[in-house]
């Protein structure tokens, strides 16, 4: 389900001034009010956004020989600056043998020690339960970075190269463009996206449809080619959160496993480095390591 | 100057006040210079954190998995080293000693000169100074930051109005003493700083009454202000600060870091001034006395922590032994340890070395091993790897170090230009409750500070009915050799949302006999983003009758088509039935509730706006000022800590309206 033109085409129409129903999403973020084709008109229910990832399904993009696609797309789509894989797949040992691929976004927790911990309110919860960051409002002082257990913040250390498009951009917390030096950034679950009635980036890239994006108040979610009920489907795979023994209680949820639903073997390793293809074309650019 | 004392000697306390005000009269060319040398080091500091503004914390040596470094454990170490002054001034006091009162001047102004200096060090940090303000204009109850600024700024307030109160007397006396020979800008400074102190009983008692309220209230400040210094880390979900002993531990080696300042100024000071009557061996062993008890509460504490930890070890906790132990860290870890805590109370304890050069020589070592403390738990404790990622490593640039030094001049720059606009010694309290050095004595006992804690919490609940209605019939005919089953289903044709609906499906055979142990499954499609497709909604096994009672719920609202499906099996041929299921309401179903929520402290707005719910105005407006009244206890505190400050300069408003009854 990889479609990247649509990324293009949400951008075109935004930059155009088109775009009413992303607008409007923009300006009401929050309430729940869309054109999407699969919520009713006018309903008070607030959306409550969360995802599944079928780690039975991910096998790090090693069958398709590329970067991780979800990363790429997610990359292309928010020209998240380098090096930042606001969805990141960790490869993390596996028993005695191999290692297992944990494709890893926000976590979008619901007692979320970011925003907790946050002096001027620049990181905060929405009651759909996304985790977002104003980027015009965050002073840069990172404590959300040393309270993030799962390692998925990220500082604009310098100018952060944007191409061209950016500067047509609104900006909102819910699409972080364009990026600002001396802030803080990270996935923010792609509220405007499912408003519009699609899937985030990273949903779309996957080849092996292992991203579920769901709301928890209709409860179903759908990796774009089935939909499941979101209840029945986390309770009949055991699917657990990562470091659910930290109360952080995530959106994010895992089903157990590794790959071998899509033929891979605990003991392969090895993976292609993640590309920021968008950011070559970008001359005199400042860059950093994690 | 009334001297309640009346053994001092007259030739003595001539020569106190003399080398006391003689810094004040004249300055040499030496002086000079080491400005000079102070402001280049400052202006290359400066130019550091200008190539930083330009460029950004790129920078810095920093990056996203260890994200503070030099800057905050600077912070913290000059935060640390400004308990001197209320170990000395206040707790001291406080239990009615009397040998430090030549040092005390000194101590408090390592106080305020090293919380000044400290506060920078986080704005520096920024990476985006710019928006500074908005912590006053957005700043949240709820984050340790705040809890420092607010800290920071009511020790800075009262350890300057501290460090002021005692020096009334002195002012006076350099006033009278100095008179002409003073430059204007001194003239002016000593009169005003005397606020009219001519030491009428009235004015005593008022001058005691504000600094005994002083030194009460600035034992707890000072205490608070060190453990919210730790609680920036030990608030954050890091295996490293995972640690309850934080605060204390903090406040232990501020205190450690505090008087070893204290030695290193004192003896410089001495030196430097020719003061060597009023401060003498006596002050040295007692503060070195007070530098060893530290150092055994130091082991102790680094005891408590590598103990428990090391005992346990939790994940992570392995990767922080090894990289402090054997690792990266190894060298600084145990310079710290061995050099800097087990040799500096060697050398105070063995009295071979318990001399002034011994004593400087442990503080100088003691100072070191602090800094070297606080940047192992900001980099090592950060370094720690939160999720399976190779760790990362750090190392600060040029920038950074330049920046530090910079801090440092400016920490000795301030201290010399006060050093030449009052006394360095409390002159006034030498005389009246000290008089001439005594024999050297043993030194006298000291107490040690203490902690404090919160909690609390909440929880709410999801009720579903049930109900059911009507049948529909729908057949199947057999396209293989299986036997043709019959199918027949019933749902509601209309359910509110969430509403648990109780489903039931017939299967039969041809002849209308049950067939029991089939799988039904019911089934709806249902559209979400992009995509469409049937959703297995429930499912059940028939019994002994053919039926199977399925109940589950819907939370998608308009017309749907739900269908009961068996999908056939070795005997028996599949078979469906679709019905139409209306789903109405407009209720909110999911209701999150996660967290341990503390009233006043992570409490969410938005959560007290569920709970208080509902169209009414007023409680809307109530709970739309909660995000500001939460912090009802801390602005308790505060405001109680406030109004002693300002109770304190209504006396000194006495002190200064009694000199004009009286002039």
């Amino acid at each position: 389900m990889a479609d990247r033109t649509s990324r293009r085409r949400f951008l075109g129409r935004l930059a155009l001034g088109a775009g009413a129903a992303s607008a409007a999403a923009v300006a009401l973020p929050f309430h729940g009010e869309s054109d999407a084709s699969s919520a009713p008109p006018a309903s008070r229910r607030l959306r409550r956004w969360a995802m599944v990832i079928d780690l039975r399904r991910c096998d790090g993009c090693q069958s398709v020989g590329k970067p991780p696609q979800c990363t790429e797309a997610c990359i292309q789509g928010h020209f998240a600056p380098a090096p930042m894989e606001w969805i990141q797949v960790y490869e993390a040992p596996l028993g005695t043998k191999g290692t297992q691929f944990i494709p890893t976004p926000c976590q979008q927790c619901q007692n979320a020690p970011c925003v907790n911990v946050c002096p001027v309110g620049a990181t905060f919860a929405t009651p759909e339960g996304t985790v977002l960051i104003d980027q015009q409002r965050c002073i840069g002082c990172r404590i959300c970075m040393e309270a993030c257990p799962y390692d998925r913040r990220f500082f604009n250390w310098g100018d952060p190269p944007q191409p061209p498009e950016t500067m047509f951009l609104e900006y909102s917390p819910e699409h972080q463009d364009p990026a600002i030096r001396g802030t803080v950034m990270k996935c923010d679950f792609c509220p405007d996206m499912a408003r519009a009635g699609r899937l985030p980036y990273c949903a779309q890239g996957c080849p092996n449809d292992a991203i579920y994006y769901g709301d928890l108040e209709e409860d179903v979610a759908t990796n774009g080619r089935q939909v499941v009920k979101l209840s029945r489907f986390l309770a009949e795979n055991s699917a657990y959160r990562q470091k659910e023994d930290l109360g952080t209680e995530p959106r994010v949820h895992y089903i157990p496993g590794h790959g071998e639903a899509v033929g891979r073997l605990a003991s392969t390793a090895g993976r292609k480095a993640t590309e920021w293809p968008w950011q070559s074309v970008i001359k005199g650019a400042a860059s950093w390591k994690r | 100057m009334e001297a309640l004392r009346h053994d001092v000697p007259a030739d003595w306390r001539a020569r106190l006040e003399s080398r006391a005000l003689a810094p004040l009269a004249s300055t040499g060319r030496r002086y000079w210079l080491w400005v000079a040398f102070l402001l280049a080091v400052i202006a290359w500091g400066v130019y550091a954190y200008a190539t930083q503004v330009a460029n950004g914390l790129i920078v810095a040596g920093v990056r996203d998995r260890i994200s503070w470094g030099v800057y905050i454990a600077s912070f913290v170490f000059f935060i640390g080293i400004s308990h001197a002054g209320t170990l000395l001034s206040a707790i001291l006091r406080a239990t009615k000693a009397r040998w430090q009162l030549s040092i005390t001047r000194m101590a408090e102004l390592i106080t305020v000169v090293a919380l000044c200096v400290g506060a920078l060090f986080p704005i520096i940090d920024l990476g985006r100074p710019d928006r500074l303000l908005n912590i006053f204009i957005y700043g949240r109850w709820q984050s340790p930051l705040v809890w420092d600024i607010l800290a920071i700024s009511t020790y800075l307030t009262g350890s300057t109005l501290y460090l002021l109160l005692p020096l009334i007397p002195d002012f006076a006396l350099a006033r009278d003493r100095l008179g002409a020979s003073a430059s204007r800008f001194r003239r002016t400074l000593f009169t005003l700083g005397a606020v009219g102190y001519r030491g009428t009983p009235a004015q005593r008692r008022a001058l005691e009454r504000a600094m005994t309220v002083m030194m009460i209230v600035i034992i707890p400040v000072a205490v608070s202000v060190h453990t919210v210094v730790s609680w920036i880390f030990a608030m954050t979900l890091r295996v490293a600060f995972n640690t309850t002993v934080f605060g204390p531990f903090f406040v232990a080696g501020a205190i450690y870091s505090g008087i070893a300042a204290i030695i290193l100024l004192m003896a410089v000071l001495r030196r430097l001034l020719h003061l060597e009557e009023f401060i003498t061996i006596t002050q040295f062993k007692a503060l070195g006395f007070l530098l060893a008890a530290f150092t055994l509460i130091m082991t102790y504490f680094n005891l408590q922590e590598y103990a428990v930890h090391g005992y346990k070890l939790e994940s992570g906790m392995a990767f922080h032994f090894e990289q402090l132990m054997t690792g990266p860290f190894a060298v600084l870890f145990w310079t710290y340890i061995l050099a800097c805590i087990a040799l500096p109370g060697i050398l105070i304890l063995d009295p071979r070395t318990r001399t002034i050069p011994g004593i400087v020589a442990a503080a100088a070592l003691a100072l070191v091993g602090m800094y070297i403390e606080r940047y192992l738990i900001v980099v090592a404790g950060l370094r720690v790897p939160t999720m399976p990622y190779a760790p990362s490593s750090y190392s600060a640039t040029w920038v950074e170090w330049s920046i530090l030094g910079g801090a440092f001049a400016l920490f000795m720059l301030i201290i010399s230009i006060f050093a030449k606009l009052f006394p360095v010694i409390s002159v006034w309290e030498v005389i009246e409750h000290r008089g001439p050095e005594p024999i050297p004595e043993p030194p006298r006992r000291m107490p040690a500070p203490r902690p404090v804690a919160v909690g609390a919490r909440l929880l709410s609940l999801l009720v579903i009915a049930g109900s059911i209605v009507g049948f529909a019939l729908g057949s199947n005919a057999a396209a293989d050799d299986r036997a043709a089953t019959k199918l027949a289903a019933a749902v509601p044709n209309e359910a509110a949302l969430g509403e648990t609906i109780e489903a039931q499906a017939v299967l039969t055979d041809a002849a209308g006999r049950p067939i029991p142990g089939a799988h039904i499954v019911f089934t709806s499609a249902l559209s979400f983003l992009e995509a469409t497709s049937d959703v297995v909604l429930g499912e059940g096994v028939t019994d002994t009758t053919g039926t199977a009672d399925v109940s589950f719920d819907v939370r998608t609202t308009g017309a749907l088509e739900v269908s009961a499906v068996f999908a056939g099996d070795d005997r028996y041929a599949p078979a469906k039935v679709t019905l139409p299921l209306v789903i109405t309401g407009d209720r909110q179903l999911y209701v999150q509730d996660a967290g341990v929520r503390v009233p006043a402290l992570n409490e969410s707005p938005s959560a007290t706006t569920v709970m208080l719910g509902g169209p009414n105005p007023i409680l809307q407006f109530i709970s739309a000022l909660w995000p500001w009244a939460s912090g009802w206890p801390i602005a308790a505190v505060l405001g109680t800590i406030w109004s002693l400050y300002v109770f304190v300069g209504y006396l000194v408003t006495r002190i200064a309206r009694d000199a004009e009854v009286t002039a």
